[in-house]
């Protein structure tokens, strides 16, 4: 049983990682040359 | 009188005559104070022979022979 | 932005490079500032908090030093896009406080007109007051102000003189703008300014309400990103240009000398020197630091110290961390029990972050000797001795240092090559720079060499050599890259080495340590994001899938890595290489220094620390393939060293280049070029080495 929790884990730690990479990807991809925080779209 | 700021003996000074216009790499040479009728002294070569470090309007730059020879100079 | 912010003045400090802008913005804001980037380009933007004279809250953003608002470089043209407004994220400034360097003053007078001109309310700041007085140069700053018509503040950042008369002159409200507001403008060429303008207006491409000098940096800049002006204007800007061009030839030049005349007549009113340049404590040490032996002895002591430092004084830190790291791993094997979730946090995370992060102690101590050597102004120095040298392979002298950085890591080499102001030198000195053999390679190649030389047959001088010809080899490859990239793949115009040599003074040591700072902190964070998530990823290729037994050694060649590398095997085994190199070079694209403690797990080596690498060498020499030679044959191991050297293999570097550089394009030329010339080279060892019978 434990060791189940452990595994169950940590394919989850690596999905989350995963998700987080392509994520980071996706955003970076949408708004070129824009930052975060910038007041571009006004 | 060496007719160059690239063969200006170290240690003399001179007045600079002519550069030609429209280069952008002179241009900036102009906006740090190097214009014509401008007193330049050359104050050391590197060990080498190049750069040469100048004084103009009492700032040191220093630059390579390429850029000094476009530079006409008179005697001061 | 909330509308507090908004309220808040902005008032931006402009000046000249070493006119100690920056030490005077740190001593204002202190740690209250905020460190970025502008959008699109790798200029830092620098914006902070400070509280004026009585009390009232201001915002300070440290714009980058230029010489004039005549772009020639990115950072430059970040200096006028912020100042005309044409930054959409960043507003345009309230107020300007322009530092000027008093010792040379007439220079910095320069763009001190231009900036005037732009009509801003402006506080002119006199610094480095003590160089000037060394100099025995005279600045009447009452007379300043009468004549320009704008507060006149003398100040030493260093010591912090002139510091509370500068907080007074930031809370005065009634600055009026400046008298010096004219552009002095030949008639033709103003009417010409004119016309263009009205064409840009009516074509969208400049505000309605622009003054003359929006066309005038409009027309006369070289550098092509003017931010905020539409592409399909640019071509019509070119146009302009060449038609002033052809109108009126050499303008530009003449404006030059026109503003020079003015500045001349300026001086006459407010500037005392003396006739002959007198001694000073520059001229006296130049004598000695650009002396043609003496200097290049000092450069030697200074280089070896510098070396000392990164690779003796750092081993204790590193060690420390490096200690810290395994106690980690070992509390969390105590307290968790066997599993993978365990196995994940002590064999992916912990060695994964711990191996980048044991390089802080060479990064901050690289960054504070790069900080020292620029604030005393022994930099350009520096740049001086070695251009000549440097210029051979078409660099400039700045590009020494961030080159012979990366001897330590490449990380903070690429990130210290934001000191070269010409974006090709910068941008071929980044290229490069990892050629330089890192100390991530100095395990790798202590083991390789150890099979290839076991102790006792041959001495230590054999092997010393060997280590020397491989930092040969890569700092030849060097050299060789620059020059092939400067005259085949980035032929542009050379940007001429315009250096400028200031005067020594005194290190800002805080202003310096708040930058060391900032720089360490950017580094952790990556390690903490960037490289977290690698590690994972890393652990996981060689976890899943599973097998059942307990055997390392299977469970490797069943995973994704084992896979991966059998693979690659048929792209690799021209080079020598089985598929279990193949692992360790997969996995050396994490971090070079990977591929040892890789191997152990490959070869199901038992070593109880990382250190001795005898047990894994000895594995190594005895390794045999399938059909009884020798794995690592004196061949294999050579053509496995030259690919360590010339492979790019390093994910933190690929990613620092992407941001240096702005783009995803040099990071993958960098990655290709690299591994390229490490697998034909390798390649050609290993078969003609093959064909010879070796």
């Amino acid at each position: 049983m434990n060791e189940n929790w452990q595994s169950i884990a940590a394919i989850a730690v690596i999905i989350v990682t995963v998700a987080l990479f392509i994520v980071r990807a996706v955003k970076r991809r949408k708004k070129p040359g824009c930052g975060g925080s910038c007041g571009c779209g006004k | 009188m060496p007719a160059t700021l690239a063969e200006l003996p170290v240690g003399s000074s001179a007045i600079v005559q002519a550069m030609p216009t429209g280069r952008s790499c002179l241009t900036r040479l102009r906006e740090m104070g190097i214009v014509p009728g401008t007193r330049v002294s050359v104050t050391r070569r590197a060990p080498l022979g190049e750069p040469i470090e100048i004084c103009v309007r009492g700032s040191h730059l220093s630059m390579r022979n390429h850029e000094a020879a476009f530079i006409a100079i008179s005697a001061a | 932005m909330s509308a507090a912010a908004a309220e808040t003045p902005l008032i931006a400090i402009v000046g000249n490079p070493n006119s100690g802008k920056t030490t005077l913005f740190n001593l204002l804001t202190g740690l209250k500032q905020k460190v970025a980037n502008y959008p699109g380009v790798t200029v830092e933007k620098k914006i902070g908090e400070c509280y004026s004279q009585h009390g009232k809250k201001l915002r300070l953003i440290d714009l980058p030093g230029a010489y004039s608002l005549n772009a020639r470089s990115p950072d430059e043209a970040v200096l006028r896009d912020v100042l005309l407004g044409r930054r959409p994220e960043t507003p345009r400034p309230d107020r300007v406080v322009c530092v000027v360097d008093s010792a040379n003053f007439e220079r910095n007078l320069y763009m001190v007109s231009q900036v005037l001109e732009l009509g801003l309310p402006t506080i002119l700041v006199l610094n480095m007051v003590d160089v000037a007085e060394q100099r025995e140069w005279r600045i009447d700053a009452a007379k300043l102000t009468e004549i320009l018509g704008v507060p006149v503040v003398k100040t030493n950042a260093v010591s912090g003189q002139g510091l509370i008369e500068l907080k007074l002159a930031l809370s005065r409200e009634d600055i009026s703008p400046p008298k010096w507001q004219d552009a002095a403008l030949p008639e033709g060429v103003k009417a010409a300014l004119e016309h263009s303008r009205d064409e840009m207006r009516q074509a969208g491409a400049i505000h309605t309400r622009s003054s003359l000098l929006e066309p005038l940096y409009l027309l006369s800049d070289h550098d092509p990103t003017h931010y905020g002006i539409a592409d399909t204007q640019i071509g019509r800007i070119h146009e302009l240009r060449s038609r002033m061009e052809n109108d009126f030839p050499g303008w530009e030049d003449a404006l030059v000398a026109e503003r020079y005349r003015r500045i001349e007549e300026l001086c006459a009113q407010v500037l005392k020197r003396p006739d002959q340049e007198i001694e000073t404590i520059t001229t006296k040490l130049d004598r000695i630091l650009l002396h043609p032996v003496l200097g290049f002895v000092n450069l030697l002591l200074v280089l070896g110290l510098l070396f000392f430092l990164i690779f003796k004084v750092a081993e204790g830190p590193m060690g420390w961390i490096e200690a810290g790291f395994g106690q980690l791993g070992a509390w969390v094997e105590g307290l968790i029990s066997p599993g993978d979730f365990r196995d994940l946090i002590v064999n992916g995370v912990v060695p994964g972050v711990s191996g980048v992060v044991i390089f802080l102690p060479q990064i901050l101590i690289l960054f504070f000797f790069i900080g020292i050597m620029e604030d005393t102004g022994y930099m350009s120095r520096l740049a001086f001795i070695m251009d000549w040298a440097m210029s051979k392979v078409g660099l400039n002298g700045k590009s020494f240092l961030p080159f012979l950085s990366s001897y330590a890591c490449a990380i903070p080499g690429v990130m210290a090559a934001r000191t070269i102001d010409s974006p090709k030198d910068r941008l071929i000195t980044i290229l490069i720079a990892p050629l330089a053999s890192c100390s991530a390679r100095l395990p790798v190649y202590s083991l390789l060499i150890g099979v290839l030389f076991p102790v006792g047959e041959v001495g230590a001088f054999v092997q010393a050599g060997i280590m020397l010809g491989l930092y040969s080899l890569g700092t030849f490859g060097a050299f060789f890259f620059a020059w092939v990239f400067n005259k085949f793949v980035m032929k542009g115009s050379a940007s001429p080495m315009i250096l400028e040599m200031p005067s020594y003074k005194m290190p800002a040591l805080k202003s310096i340590l708040l930058q060391v700072w900032q720089r360490a902190r950017m580094f952790l964070v990556r390690a903490g994001t960037i490289i977290l998530g690698i590690s994972i990823l890393i652990w996981a290729a060689s976890t899943y899938p599973k097998t059942a037994g307990d055997d390392s050694a299977k469970q490797m060649e069943h995973s994704f890595a084992g896979r991966a590398g059998k693979l690659i095997e048929p792209v690799i085994a021209p080079l020598g290489y089985d598929w279990k190199i193949g692992i360790g070079l997969i996995g050396s694209f994490a971090a070079r220094e990977v591929f040892n403690s890789t191997m152990s797990v490959v070869y199901a080596v038992e070593s109880e620390d990382d250190e001795n690498l005898a047990p894994l060498r000895d594995k190594l020499a005895a390794e045999r393939r399938p059909d009884g030679r020798l794995v690592y044959t004196p061949l294999v191991c050579i053509s496995l060293l030259v690919f360590y050297v010339f492979a790019m293999q390093c994910v933190s570097t690929i990613a620092i280049v992407k941001r240096e550089t702005g783009s995803w394009k040099w990071a993958m030329f960098q990655l290709g070029y690299m591994t390229g010339t490490a697998y034909l080279l390798s390649l050609l060892i290993f078969q003609i080495g093959s064909a010879l019978g070796y």
